[in-house]
């Protein structure tokens, strides 16, 4: 008789949440024809299999390679209760500070897009008030002392009537990187407005949201052709030379076969400094999605936009594209180097030997082991682009033959990142409680971790659903982390 | 000459003593550089695959299940191919990984067939590997992959190496990293990148220099003969590591696209 075997290697345990309940429950991590499988069980809803990346290899070098120290917040914001993610704030427990905080100034929005997590809309006039957003901008101060990137957010920020004075605001406390998260259409329509963003430069970077060259698909994705409003923006802040990155909503069947013609024309563009996929998380306005949001057709792992990009465009090899260590499941990074209009791949100038295997390759180790840390600096999200300079200084003074290179600026530095948002189906308590992007809470008080802020925070979330759910756990009495004594600040 | 040459190479590797030799890594690197070099030929889910050379359809096996990929293994000895069909069989993977026999210089194969093309330390002992190289070509897809891994060499091979036992390790008819790219190029073959991994291959030799040091003290012998006029000596097996060590030969994956408009 032959052994009975699972159909599946067994990897890992795991904490999840049910997708209908958001109740934590067990769940197991398996590998099963080439891809990453969560296997979960609700008591009341069922079981589940959530695919989490169809490469196991790179799932698994992120999870066991790609290791760092986490970064801690100067101060915590809430308590240990009600146990992880019920809790957010960010608490004792988590295992990363923001390495990007989000001020969101208004849910309003002059697009209403299917595809939006944050349910912003024409139809939603409150902007937050100067005072309010203040606040927010002084907890991001207090939690990171001096925030590597804070992007101004929304809704539409540039349609918030003070948009301008918040941006003073901004400027007045310690923040290393500015950002502007916007659809770019006051950007294309306003005559002055770009010219009024540059007087911000230094530090300064404009967020374009840019999903596709298709009407077709940014139909589905923002409701609207944004084909010309793209055209004129990029022709503005090309013209003033704004340091731009291209944000692209990438959606299965939508616009997943375009990464690689994005990519080869942000390279064309002068102040395009990078492009940004961001998979659509399930959250938001899921009944736009036609018959509801399907695991199967919608959803798109990290693994599979890094696939995509490795196939569509021929810039990067499968070792360029890494894990960035601090929060290695969710977020994808590779650098280039542009110059004189040659693009090349920072990663692939290292032994890619030194990177994946490390400490195993004995007689390299020694020898690269300070390449190795100079590359995990690069890496670290949480170094604003005025460091990363600094940082691939360092990195290329330490590689052989590179003494010409002493000269950058960020305008040499074009960089693809992958940030894939945890939501409901993939959660998995491990990686959450990496999460380095943090929205900053209303109430000037709390930075809530983007991934769980959509699932329980947002709105009215966390007094119904979160609330519920909160009312049936038993509240810990023990207030800090599980492994140590630490202050918490109320 | 070239059939003979290509079925003593064949043959060669069906020897249980060569087997016995190599261990169950029948190239350098293992399973672990197989994994590798799928992940630089892009083979995912969705993937077909072919391997050229499979042998007993080890790596087909593991594609299969490390991948998930649809596998077709084609290899020059009919024996292996029988063995492969078996193994699959008793692996339950039947259903994803089928072979064939063929030969690498005239693959049985329409074209555009498939999504990646693997050929792992198989190329230079392929008599015509311009041949073998137009015919990967011909059955990828458009826009479709292909994964090398193969000795380089960097040196010319010692006099006392040029022999069907140098051409067995694959190091007589091994070209240079410029040499292979040359090689892919005429083949029709655009973004080829080349990982040097060279740890690989004296990883191996050592290995079998260990093996054959039991084999030879087990017998109470100075070297094990092989047919075809082919012997190891542990001086021969020494050479042979001296030449990789002073990086005369190395390692590597090569990996190139189908243009997608070809």
């Amino acid at each position: 008789m032959s052994p009975k075997l699972r159909p599946y290697q067994f990897y890992d345990t795991a904490v999840s949440i049910c997708a209908t309940c958001f109740r934590r429950v067990d769940a197991k991590i398996v590998f099963q024809d080439g891809a990453v499988w969560m296997l979960k069980r609700c008591r009341d809803h069922g079981a589940r299999r959530v695919l989490i990346a169809d490469d196991i290899d790179y799932y698994k070098r992120a999870r066991e390679i790609f290791v760092k120290t986490p970064e801690q917040v100067a101060r915590y914001n809430t308590p240990v209760r009600y146990g992880c993610p019920y809790d957010c704030g960010v608490c004792p427990d988590h295992e990363q500070h923001g390495c990007t905080l989000l001020i969101e100034v208004t849910d309003a929005c002059n697009l209403r897009c299917p595809t939006c997590y944050a349910m912003s809309g024409p139809e939603r006039q409150n902007h937050r008030s100067l005072g309010q957003i203040e606040a927010m901008l002084d907890l991001a101060v207090r939690n990171e002392g001096e925030p590597s990137i804070v992007q101004i957010s929304g809704g539409e920020p540039t349609i918030h009537p003070r948009f301008f004075e918040i941006m003073d605001a901004a400027r007045r406390r310690p923040i290393q990187h500015l950002m502007v998260n916007t659809n770019g259409i006051r950007i294309a329509n306003e005559p002055g407005f770009a010219e009024r963003l540059k007087e911000y430069e230094p530090n300064l970077e404009v967020y374009l949201q840019f999903d596709s060259f298709r009407a077709k698909a940014l139909k589905v994705l923002r409701g609207a052709d944004a084909r010309r409003t793209h055209e004129r923006a990029l022709e503005t802040l090309n013209a003033l030379n704004v340091a731009t990155t291209l944000v692209v909503t990438v959606r299965r069947g939508v616009n997943d076969d375009e990464l690689g013609e994005i990519i080869e024309f942000a390279r064309t563009q002068t102040c395009v400094r990078g492009v940004t996929f961001q998979p659509v998380q399930a959250a938001g306005r899921l009944d736009e999605y036609a018959g509801g949001f399907d695991l199967e057709r919608d959803r798109l792992t990290l693994t599979e936009v890094r696939r995509r990009v490795l196939e569509q465009s021929d810039l990067f090899a499968p070792e360029d594209i890494l894990p960035v260590p601090c929060h290695a499941d969710s977020v994808a990074m590779a650098y280039a180097l542009k110059l004189d209009g040659e693009f090349v791949p920072l990663t692939g100038l290292i032994d890619p030997e030194v990177l994946v295997e490390g400490g195993r390759n004995t007689i390299a180790y020694e020898k690269e082991s300070a390449v190795q840390a100079k590359l995990f600096d690069l890496f670290s999200t949480h170094h604003s682009p005025g460091t990363q300079t600094g940082a691939m200084n360092d990195f290329l003074a330490a590689m052989p033959a590179s003494g010409s290179l002493s000269e950058l600026s960020y305008a040499n530095i074009f960089r693809i990142l992958i940030v894939q948002f945890i939501d409901a189906h993939s959660f998995d308590l491990r990686s959450i409680r990496k999460s380095c992007v943090h929205i900053v809470h209303p109430d000037g008080k709390r930075a809530i971790p983007f991934d769980t802020y959509n699932m329980l925070y947002r709105d009215d979330l966390e007094h119904t659903l979160l609330a519920e759910i909160r009312r049936e756990r038993e509240p810990t009495k023990l207030n800090g982390p599980i492994s140590a004594r630490v202050h918490v600040d109320g | 000459m070239d059939n003979r040459v290509k079925s003593c190479c064949a043959g060669f590797y069906e020897l249980p003593i060569v087997a016995e030799l190599l261990g169950n890594e029948l190239h350098p690197g293992g399973s672990v550089l197989t994994r590798k070099l799928a992940g630089a030929a892009l083979v995912g889910r969705d993937s077909v695959v072919l391997d050229v050379a499979c042998g007993c359809g080890e790596s087909a096996r593991l594609l299969a299940t490390h991948f998930g990929c649809r596998t077709v293994g084609v290899d020059y000895s009919k024996d292996k191919i029988a063995r492969a069909i078996t193994l699959a069989e008793e692996a339950s993977l039947s259903e994803r990984v089928g072979f064939v026999h063929g030969d690498a210089e005239r693959l049985p194969f329409d074209a555009g067939s498939f999504d990646v093309v693997i050929c792992e330390c198989s190329l230079c002992t392929f008599p015509n590997l311009a041949v073998a190289l137009e015919e990967m070509h011909r059955v990828l897809r458009p826009g479709g992959r292909l994964g090398i891994s193969d000795v380089v060499l960097n040196e010319a091979v010692p006099a006392t190496l040029q022999d069907v036992f140098g051409r067995a390790l694959c190091i007589s008819g091994a070209l240079s990293i410029d040499g292979y790219r040359d090689e892919l190029v005429s083949a029709g073959f655009s973004a080829i990148r080349c990982l040097d991994v060279s740890s690989a291959l004296s990883d191996m030799v050592a290995k079998i220099e260990r093996r054959a040091g039991m084999i030879g003290n087990l017998l109470d012998r100075e070297q094990i003969e092989l047919p075809e006029g082919v012997c190891v000596s542990r001086s021969r097996i020494a050479e042979a590591q001296r030449f990789v060590k002073a990086r005369g030969v190395g390692y590597a994956l090569i990996s190139g696209r189908k243009p997608r408009d070809g």
